[in-house]
């Protein structure tokens, strides 16, 4: 097998242990049934019971999408002040990634939504709403790099979708602020437990987050040698 | 809120399910396509060599 296998075989296991990890430190059950495990709002509306884990998983990965969209947005700068195409691959394989965990928070957050609220989606709620086009945006992102006419505008393109999308990043967090009924943060209310498996996620799936963008990014490098190589090729054709 | 216990426990499990689903979705299409292209770099550098 060749060395690159073994890598590429490596990080998608150290990614898979992490992530297995979160799962069963989340679903451990320490028998102290009285109170919500997991769930972070303020305490009188606590009573999701098992349900209340989901937030375990789906604020850890809104802040993997949050990191990756931050990568995209410090390497699209840099692309469009260098023109360097390292930069190009940096941001659009982390804004992939990034599309994907916002994907775990739409998916995990309709779930939490319809078991506290009785809907799987409310659309006067703020959060919700400018989370979804955050995700339409970088979904528009990876849509323009796909039918650009070449790479040159493709990496053009994008990179300016790419820095003018992430002003939506704070305006979704501040959105929490003006909903009605979705949780607010209050990190330092958790109970201990709450928080170390909650510091737990925060560590880990930032951590499988930033393993997959490498490995996207490796992805990205033998796209471009395969491109050089079939170039190479067709120049010696007679 | 959630009165049945037995129903939150199926909420829980329907989006743990979504996040693996997710998850695997994409890193199985990322270990395909990283081994595609290994091969075919490694197939057209080969026959690089032989021309």
């Amino acid at each position: 097998m060749a060395r690159t296998h073994v890598l590429t075989l490596a990080l998608l296991l150290v990614a898979a242990l992490l992530f297995t990890g979160l799962t069963l430190v989340a679903l451990h059950d320490d028998g102290d049934h009285s109170r919500a495990p997991g769930y972070y709002g303020p305490r009188d509306t606590a009573g999701m019971k098992d349900a209340g884990r989901i937030f375990y998983f789906h604020v850890p990965s809104a802040a993997s999408a949050l990191l990756a969209f931050t990568v995209t947005l410090v390497c699209s700068i840099a692309f469009l002040r260098t023109r360097r195409a390292s930069f190009d691959l940096w941001a659009s394989s982390a804004a992939e990634i990034g599309l994907l965990f916002s994907s775990v928070v739409l998916v995990t957050g309709s779930i939490w939504a319809r078991a506290a609220w009785g809907a799987w989606w409310v659309w006067d709620e703020p959060r919700l709403t400018t989370s979804l086009i955050l995700w339409f945006v970088y979904f528009g992102y990876l849509l323009v790099r796909a039918y650009a006419r070449d790479r040159e505008e493709a990496a053009r393109f994008s990179a300016v979708i790419g820095i003018v999308g992430y002003v939506l990043m704070p305006l979704v967090y501040v959105a929490g602020n003006f909903g009605a009924i979705h949780p607010r943060p209050k990190q330092f209310g958790m109970d201990p437990e709450i928080r170390q498996v909650f510091f737990f996620g925060m560590a880990t799936v930032p951590a499988v987050a930033l393993l997959l963008l490498w490995l996207r990014v490796r992805l990205g490098r033998l796209q471009e040698r395969l491109a050089a190589c079939r170039e190479q090729m067709e120049d010696r054709l007679p | 809120m959630i009165d049945d216990p037995i129903r939150a426990l199926w909420y829980l499990a329907g989006a743990l399910a979504a996040i693996w689903l997710l998850l695997a979705g994409y890193v199985g299409l990322l270990a395909i396509r990283l081994r595609r292209a290994e091969a075919e770099l490694e197939k057209l550098e080969s026959d690089s060599r032989e021309s």
